[in-house]
C-alpha cells in the first residue's frame, strides 16, 4: 500500500476509533445519570415504604419512625376504670367549713363549687403528632337524657405555657359550647404538653331558680351529669413539627426525628457511588484506548 | 455490538427512572399512626336541695274579725311573708299560725327569720302609761321533742323580733330539718291582777273597740271618762321567713 493510501487508511481508522470513544463517552454519561436518578428514587421510594414497614426500622439512610402518644395524669395513664376524682362527695369554702356534703357519699356538683383536673399529653415519639382534646358532657334528670338543656356549668382549659385551649384568663366558656368545638394541636417528638381542665357552677349564675330548680329535681328524680374528655393524635405531616415542652434526652443529644434523611450517610452513599461510577468510566476508557 | 441500540436501551431506562423519580415525588403521604385516649367519663349529681318553708295562718283569724287584710302566705318553697295588716280583733279571742322548716339539703344553708320593717300593736295610751291588750307568745318544736317556748305572753311585739332574729341560723349541710314555729295571740276577756285593774283595762278595752267603730279620741275620752292621748285599734307586720343556700 503507497503511503498516501496509508495515510488515508490510517486517517479512517483514527476517525472510526474517535467515533467509538465518543460513544462511550455518551455511555458513561447515560450510565452516571441513570445512577443519580436511581438513587433519588430509591431515596424517596424509601420514605414512602417506610410506612409500611414495622416502627422504629430504618431503611438505608432514612430514620425510621417510632410514634408514641400517650394521655393519662399522676395516677398513671388512661384506663378503663381509672378513678381522676374530678367531682367530690364534698366541698369547702375558704374557712375550712363544709358547704357541700353527699348523703350517700356520691360524686356531687353544686352552684359555689368549682372543680380543676390536671392531665398530660406525652409524645415519646420521635415524630410530631397533631392532637385534639374534645370535652364531652351529658345531663340526666329522672334517668332521661336532656340534650338541649343548658346546665349552668363553665369550662376553661389551659396548657402549661398558659394558652388556653376553651376559654381564657377571666373568660369561662358554657359547657354546651365548649362541647361542640374542636381543639387541635401539635405535640413535638420527645414532648409533653400538661393540660389544667377548671370547671365551675357560679354561686352568683344569675338565675337562682334555675339553680333551685335543678336541686329540687336532684331531690325528687334525680339531675346528673356525665363528662368526659376525648383526645386523637394523628402522626404530624412534618416530623420535625415543634410543640409542647422537650423531654431532654439523658445522653443530652437532640431527637433523631423519624422519617427524616441521615445527610451524612447519604453524602457517604454519593461519593461511593460516584467513585463507583469513575472507576468504570477509567476501565471503559482503558477499554477504548486499546481498540 | 449495536450502538443504536443500547443508546436506546440506557434512553428508555432513564426515561423510566424519571417518570418513577416523578411518580415517587409526587406520591401524597397519609399519616399511617393514630391513637384515641379517652378518660373514662366521670359523673356526679346535682346537690339536692330538700329544703322547703312553709307558713299555715288558716288559725291566725276568723272570719268574724274585720280587717283591711288578712295573714296569707305571700310565697312558698325557699320563703315565705306573712302579712297581717290592720287587724282588729275583740277581748277573748286568740289565734295562731304556724311556720315550718322541713327537708335536708346537700349544701349548707341559711334560715332567716324577720319581722321586717315597722309594725304596729294594739294599745291605748292615757296618763303617759300605754295599755297593750295582746298578748304574743312565740313557740319552737324540732321533730318530735316537746315545744321549747321562746317568747311567753309578751305585750311587745318586739319581744317576738327579737326572738325571731335570734333563730335566724346556718344550716349544715347534710342536716335534716323539722321545725315548728308557732306564733299566736291572745287577748283576754278581763285581765288585771285585782278587780280595780280589771275593771280600768275593761275601760281601756271599751276605749279600744269605740275608737275602732268611730275613729274619735273626744267621743272616746267623754264616754269613758279617761283623757286617752292615742289608741291604735289593730295590729300589722310582716313575718319574713328566707332559707337560701350560703358559702
Amino acid at each position: 500500500m503507497s503511503e498516501p493510501a496509508q495515510n488515508g487508511f490510517n486517517k479512517q481508522e483514527n476517525g472510526k476509533a474517535a467515533n467509538e470513544r465518543r460513544h462511550w463517552v455518551y455511555i458513561m454519561l447515560l450510565v452516571v445519570i441513570v445512577f443519580i436518578l436511581l438513587l433519588m428514587t430509591l431515596g424517596i421510594l424509601a420514605l414512602r415504604v417506610e410506612n409500611y414497614l414495622p416502627e422504629g426500622t430504618d431503611i438505608v439512610f432514612v430514620v425510621g419512625k417510632s410514634p408514641s402518644v400517650e394521655f393519662g395524669d399522676e395516677k398513671g395513664s388512661w384506663k378503663s376504670g381509672l378513678d381522676v376524682d374530678i367531682f367530690k362527695s364534698y366541698y369547702e369554702n375558704d374557712q375550712q367549713v363544709v358547704t357541700v356534703l353527699s348523703k350517700e357519699g356520691d360524686s356531687l356538683i353544686a352552684p359555689g363549687t368549682q372543680m380543676q383536673y390536671y392531665f398530660i399529653a406525652y409524645n415519646k415519639g420521635n415524630i410530631a403528632v397533631t392532637y385534639e382534646t374534645d370535652i364531652d358532657f351529658l345531663f340526666e334528670s329522672a334517668g332521661q337524657v336532656k340534650n338541649d338543656f343548658a346546665f349552668p356549668l363553665k369550662v376553661r382549659l389551659k396548657t402549661d405555657s398558659g394558652k388556653y385551649l376553651i376559654g381564657g384568663e377571666s373568660e369561662w366558656v358554657d359547657i354546651s359550647t365548649a362541647k361542640v368545638t374542636k381543639h387541635v394541636s401539635v405535640l413535638g417528638a420527645s414532648s409533653y404538653e400538661g393540660f389544667t381542665l377548671e370547671l365551675i357552677w357560679a354561686f352568683e349564675g344569675g338565675d337562682d331558680a334555675l339553680d333551685t330548680m335543678l336541686g329540687n329535681m336532684s331531690a325528687s328524680g334525680g339531675a346528673k351529669i356525665t363528662l368526659g374528655i376525648e383526645t386523637y393524635a394523628e402522626e404530624h405531616f412534618e416530623p420535625t413539627a415543634q410543640g409542647g415542652i422537650v423531654v431532654e434526652a439523658e445522653d443530652g443529644k437532640p431527637v433523631e426525628h423519624g422519617g427524616t434523611i441521615r445527610y451524612f450517610w447519604l453524602m457517604l452513599l454519593f461519593i461511593c457511588i460516584a467513585i463507583l461510577v469513575f472507576f468504570i468510566a477509567w476501565l471503559l476508557n482503558k477499554r477504548l484506548r486499546k481498540w | 455490538m449495536n450502538k443504536t441500540k443500547n443508546k436506546k436501551l440506557f434512553m428508555v431506562v432513564a426515561v423510566v427512572l424519571m417518570v418513577a423519580l416523578v411518580a415517587a415525588m409526587g406520591t401524597i403521604t397519609y399519616s399511617r399512626y393514630i391513637v384515641s385516649s379517652d378518660l373514662d367519663p366521670q359523673q356526679a349529681t346535682a346537690a339536692k336541695w330538700g329544703l322547703a318553708l312553709s307558713a299555715n295562718t288558716s288559725n291566725f283569724l276568723s272570719s268574724d274579725y274585720s280587717g283591711t287584710g288578712l295573714a296569707t302566705p305571700q310565697a312558698a318553697g325557699t320563703g315565705v311573708a306573712v302579712k297581717a295588716a290592720n287587724i282588729t280583733v275583740a277581748p277573748g279571742t286568740t289565734g295562731s299560725m304556724t311556720i315550718t322548716v322541713s327537708g335536708t339539703a346537700e349544701v349548707r344553708a341559711q334560715l332567716s327569720l324577720s319581722i321586717a320593717g315597722g309594725y304596729t300593736e294594739i294599745s291605748a295610751t292615757t296618763g303617759g302609761t300605754t295599755y297593750k291588750p295582746v298578748k304574743w307568745t312565740l313557740t319552737k318544736q324540732v321533730g318530735s321533742a316537746e315545744a321549747q317556748t321562746l317568747v311567753n305572753a309578751s305585750e311587745d311585739l318586739s319581744d317576738i323580733a327579737d326572738a325571731m332574729t335570734s333563730e335566724s341560723a346556718v344550716i349544715a349541710a347534710n342536716t335534716a330539718c323539722d321545725t315548728v314555729y308557732t306564733l299566736s295571740w291572745a287577748w283576754a276577756l278581763e285581765t288585771g291582777a285585782d278587780a280595780a285593774a280589771i275593771a280600768a283595762n275593761n275601760k281601756h278595752d271599751t276605749a279600744i273597740g269605740m275608737y275602732a267603730k268611730e275613729a274619735n279620741l273626744t267621743n272616746v275620752n267623754t264616754a269613758t271618762g279617761n283623757t286617752y292621748t292615742d289608741i291604735k285599734p289593730s295590729f300589722s307586720f310582716t313575718l319574713s321567713a328566707t332559707i337560701q343556700q350560703i358559702q
